[in-house]
């Protein structure tokens, strides 16, 4: 990948700000950018690149004395606070104005970003003790609320900052093209496929920006709507980043300004609504019922679906709400969540689903019957 | 059931022969009584509608106007007043005339080519206008077969009418059908200005309108008809070489198109095949994602036979004209750029021809292609995706792609400049003394590329342009150069030894192997074959539906082969699984044998 991109050259690095692109995520700890290296070399992960730099902390947390109020202050990251936990992990995993994993990186070979906090979350061996762990009709669905909070806002910061006036260490890329889904233009051309998130009136060739970081709370949105409990922080939100997705699929190369100008705004509408009454609301009341809510309120709407990274955090949603499926494990749910987990697996030796994206919007006849798969779950979420 | 299976078992083995679906096997067999019924002709509607007609029916069909809407419409056409002279042959008392043009070429073309009606198979309809046609027409023609109809109704058709409701054009109005004349028929018909718009309203009947490109459209310089009478075989005999042996600039200014010339018989047909925005002849990427075909790279010489070709290639001619006293100062006066540096080894006679019109014409490709990218960067068009390489971004995502493998052009990830016309263009322009300069002009204008996705347009613009004028100069130093056989086997070395880095592209891929196979028909042609091992590898990169090597090379050419949607499923797959691996092993073969041969071209040229 290095050798592709021409950071790395006959054995050099040639490409320092390139190569410190890379470090950012995969080396924290100093020894990595250090030039004279002693006899051992730390490479990866440190501790510090979670918990927060620790020249102010280090001789301290560990005292009685030492409480988080205070040690935030010293750069202490509070990491049993879910969302500070999330977008701790949402600073590589995302990215942010410092760590910029772009299309370039891509098409070198870098696997594309897919964070999901919930799901990382579980996957993690874990070092440290959660008291809350044990409550999974809770716990679960508050990782997945504080995981789309923290990406959400994470890919915000990054669009900002990839639209902004070119920085001293970044090249000009606009537009990047990784802020869209892979599968807008990474499909082999096929007569007659149609895209089916086409919009009558739009432009044939629309690319689709991404709506992985984003599908969760849009769906959170418009499920206060849908009850009548979305306020004007909501609807502020909910316009905000309407207006992003609109400006970034208005045509071929996005206005840079604008796009820097509609992020930044849709940044304050989410800092707005995570502190503001709806936030603190679902921050409250947030469970695994309200998540099995949410996903019922998308399965009925196909078309916020037609898309794999859509479907996707849609099966993620279900996945960690799974504390409330009737039945349980032996209910009627699993069956349709496997079937649904299928047809997202990618074909085999392809590392993208393929295009156009329909999963979850045909029937399944042992499954679903006449249903789509996603309407079926939604049922049996809704009436066991 | 496939389409060929469904009519063949309507027909019992003996009746085969005399169906007309056998036009295959009895090319020019008189009566043709059709054995099939209405039954399978509708349901072969049917299948058109759905699937196109794939089948190639290579052999020629007498024409017949009252079975044929085509040439019944053509008829009706003033602009058809060719086929007076250069329909029906040779006739008797028609002096050298024979000597000079095939007398047919008109009949080849409404009744054999696709140009001819080009039109007609965009002709947006829905798929109940197609049936409402179908039924109204069916009694006039006595259409008795699925391929019969296609020829004026069909897929293509519905296609045409979906891209335009994609498009935003209502076809069903004065304006809608406005924008899709002027978007669509500048290629599909030769829609040249508001003074065809007759020629060019939406109608369904036969002879209502033009149906594809007419003769003049490519002989003829506008309006301007002084040439007609001058270069008429009935006019008299000095009148008529008179005539001839004007210099293609004098009958230029008399309207007649220069085609002689390899650059400007290139400059026509790139306006279409790759495009020229200033003449509203550009597929849009936009036009792209609504439905509209990929175009596919274009090579002149393979394009030309493929149509097919209805003139005399210039060997032949030469050939043909052995009895004339006049022939050398013929080809003196009518191919100037070719003895215009006064290279006194220049021969027609010995001249490879088709391989001066590959190269030549590469060039133009390259620059009609840079005369778009200068166009966009002057305009607001910088960045329509049309311009870049389709399979840059079209491509399934997969692990141990040929392009990470084998590298691209450029920075990973970013929409890359078309590569197929850079294929035969490194080999013709490495041929003059530019070659330097372009090559390092090709090198800023990559590297402006890689400044920014699309490319930076204050740079790349004008480097295209100065990259342009350094072409033109090389196209005029090799239309003047001497194309001798050894000359050709130099440049079919040149493309056997085509790193794999560049084979990973489709498109660039099946220029090269078009180019070679174009080398080596020309020299077995001209007595002077390549040897027997050199000729049995080059046949291992001939497969017409892609074979082992999974490049296509034939065209869906004729008018009786349909682009959509069974070859253009076909060319989609193919280009989809391409890998360079089998290509750059057939050509290391080539190029082992051609070291090995007797006769070795000289390497260094």
């Amino acid at each position: 990948m290095l050798k592709r991109l021409k950071i790395l050259v006959n054995g050099q690095i040639v490409d320092r700000p390139g190569y410190d692109n890379c470090l950012a995520c995969h080396n924290t700890t100093r020894t990595g950018h250090d030039t004279d290296r002693g006899p051992h070399v730390a490479e990866g992960v440190g501790c510090a690149a979670c918990h927060g730099p620790d020249e102010r902390w280090l001789d301290t947390h560990y005292r009685a004395a030492s409480q988080p109020p205070a040690s935030l202050q010293d750069g202490f990251v509070p990491a049993r606070d879910l969302l500070a936990r999330a977008r701790m992990c949402a600073t590589c995993h995302v990215g942010d104005r410092d760590r910029d994993m772009n299309h370039d990186l891509i098409a070198a070979g870098h696997p594309p970003l897919r964070y999901e906090f919930a799901s990382y979350h579980a996957m993690q061996p874990k070092h440290w003790r959660d008291a809350g762990m044990c409550d999974s009709y809770h716990f679960e669905s508050r990782l997945w609320l504080a995981g789309q909070l923290a990406s959400l806002d994470a890919s915000l910061c990054l669009l900002e900052a990839r639209a902004e006036p070119v920085l001293e260490h970044r090249v000009p890329i606009w537009p990047e093209f990784s802020e869209f889904d892979c599968a807008s233009c990474h499909h082999n051309l096929q007569a007659d496929r149609r895209d089916p998130g086409f919009r009558p009136r739009e432009a044939p060739s629309r690319k689709h920006h991404s709506t992985w970081n984003r599908a969760g709370l849009e769906w959170l949105l418009k499920l206060r709507a849908q009850q009548g409990t979305a306020g004007r922080d909501d609807r502020e939100l909910a316009a905000a980043l309407a207006a992003v997705r609109q400006a970034m699929e208005a045509n071929d190369t996005p206005h840079v300004a604008e796009i820097a100008r509609l992020a930044r705004h849709a940044r304050r509408a989410l800092d707005n609504w995570q502190r503001g009454p709806s936030g603190g609301q679902e921050g409250l009341q947030f469970n695994a019922r309200r998540l099995s809510d949410l996903v019922v309120s998308a399965s009925r709407a196909p078309a916020s679906l037609d898309n794999w990274e859509s479907a996707t955090q849609f099966y993620l949603a279900a996945v960690a709400g799974r504390a409330a499926w009737p039945g349980g494990r032996h209910g009627t749910v699993p069956p349709i969540a496997k079937g649904i987990q299928l047809r997202l697996s990618y074909p085999q030796g392809q590392r993208c689903p393929n295009f156009p994206f329909d999963a979850l919007a045909s029937p399944d006849p042992e499954l679903a019957g006449q249903m789509s798969l996603a309407e079926a779950l939604g049922n049996r979420l809704r009436d066991p | 059931m496939t389409y060929w299976h469904m009519i063949h078992v309507a027909s019992n083995p003996a009746e085969v022969a005399e169906s007309p679906f056998s036009w295959h096997t009895a090319p020019h067999s008189g009566m043709r009584t059709s054995r099939c019924s209405e039954a399978v002709s509708i349901a072969g509607l049917a299948l058109i509608l759905v699937c196109g007609l794939p089948a190639r029916i290579s052999a020629q069909r007498p024409p017949d106007a009252n079975k044929d809407p085509v040439l019944a419409s053509w008829q009706g056409f003033a602009s058809f007043e060719c086929a007076n002279c250069h329909f029906d042959g040779p006739v008797q008392g028609a002096g050298q005339l024979g000597d000079f043009c095939r007398q047919v070429e008109a009949a080849d073309w409404v009744t054999r080519d696709k140009h001819a009606i080009a039109r007609r198979r965009v002709e947006p309809l829905t798929r109940e206008e197609v049936l409402a046609q179908y039924k109204e027409l069916k009694p006039q023609f006595q259409w008795r077969t699925p391929e019969e109809v296609q020829q004026w109704l069909g897929a293509s058709n519905i296609l045409s009418r979906s891209i335009c409701d994609r498009l935003g054009y209502d076809v069903t109005t004065q304006e809608g059908y406005a924008r899709f004349r002027q978007n669509c028929l500048t290629c599909h018909g030769g829609y040249a200005g508001p003074h065809e718009d007759a020629a060019f309203a939406r109608s369904g009947a036969p002879g209502s309108q033009q149906p594809g490109i007419s003769c003049t459209f490519c002989h003829q310089l506008g309006d301007q008809r002084d040439w007609l009478d001058p270069h008429d075989g009935k006019t008299a005999v000095q009148q008529v070489t008179a005539w001839r042996l004007q210099s293609p600039e004098e009958k230029e200014t008399q309207g007649f198109r220069d085609l002689v010339s390899t650059t400007s018989q290139a400059t026509l047909c790139v306006g279409c095949h790759i495009g020229n925005r200033a003449d509203h002849r550009f597929i849009t990427h936009d036009m792209y994602a609504a439905g509209h075909p990929p175009l596919p790279s274009f090579e002149l010489q393979t394009f030309c036979q493929s149509m097919p070709q209805h003139w005399m290639t210039s060997r032949q001619l030469h050939a043909n004209l052995a009895r004339y006293p006049q022939r050398e100062e013929y080809f003196r006066q009518n191919f100037p750029e070719l003895f215009a540096a006064g290279d006194a080894s220049v021969d027609p006679g010995k001249t490879c021809w088709d391989t001066r019109t590959m190269l030549v014409s590469a060039l133009e490709s390259q620059r009609r292609s840079l005369e778009l990218v200068a166009d966009a960067a002057a305009s607001n068009h910088w960045g329509d995706y049309a311009l870049y390489d389709c399979s840059a971004c079209h491509h399934e995502l997969r692990e141990q792609s040929p392009r990470q493998t084998y590298g691209a052009p450029g920075v990973p990830g970013r929409p890359r400049a078309m590569d197929w016309p850079s294929a035969l263009f490194d080999v013709a322009a490495g041929m003059t003394t530019s070659a330097d300069r372009i090559s390092a002009l090709r090198t800023e204008l990559q590297a402006a590329y890689d400044r920014q996705p699309f490319g930076d347009p204050r740079t790349c613009g004008p480097l295209a342009q100065q990259l342009i004028d350094a072409i033109g100069e090389a196209q005029q130093e090799l239309s003047a150069r001497s194309m001798d056989a050894p000359l050709a086997k130099h440049v079919l070395w040149k493309l056997a030894e085509t790193p794999k880095s560049k084979l990973v592209d489709y498109h660039t891929a099946r220029q090269v192997v078009w180019a070679m196979l174009a080398i080596d028909k020309e020299l077995a042609e001209m007595g002077r074959p390549l040897p027997s091992q050199v000729r049995d590898a080059l046949r291992q990169l001939e497969n017409p539906d892609g074979g082992p090597i999974g490049i296509a090379t034939r065209l869906p050419a004729g008018r009786e082969v349909f682009i959509y949607r069974k070859n253009l499923d076909r060319e989609l797959q193919l280009r989809s699984v391409y890998s360079p691996e089998p290509l750059a092993v057939a050509l290391s073969q080539v190029l082992k044998y051609l070291r090995d041969s007797n006769d070795p071209p000289d390497p260094g040229g």
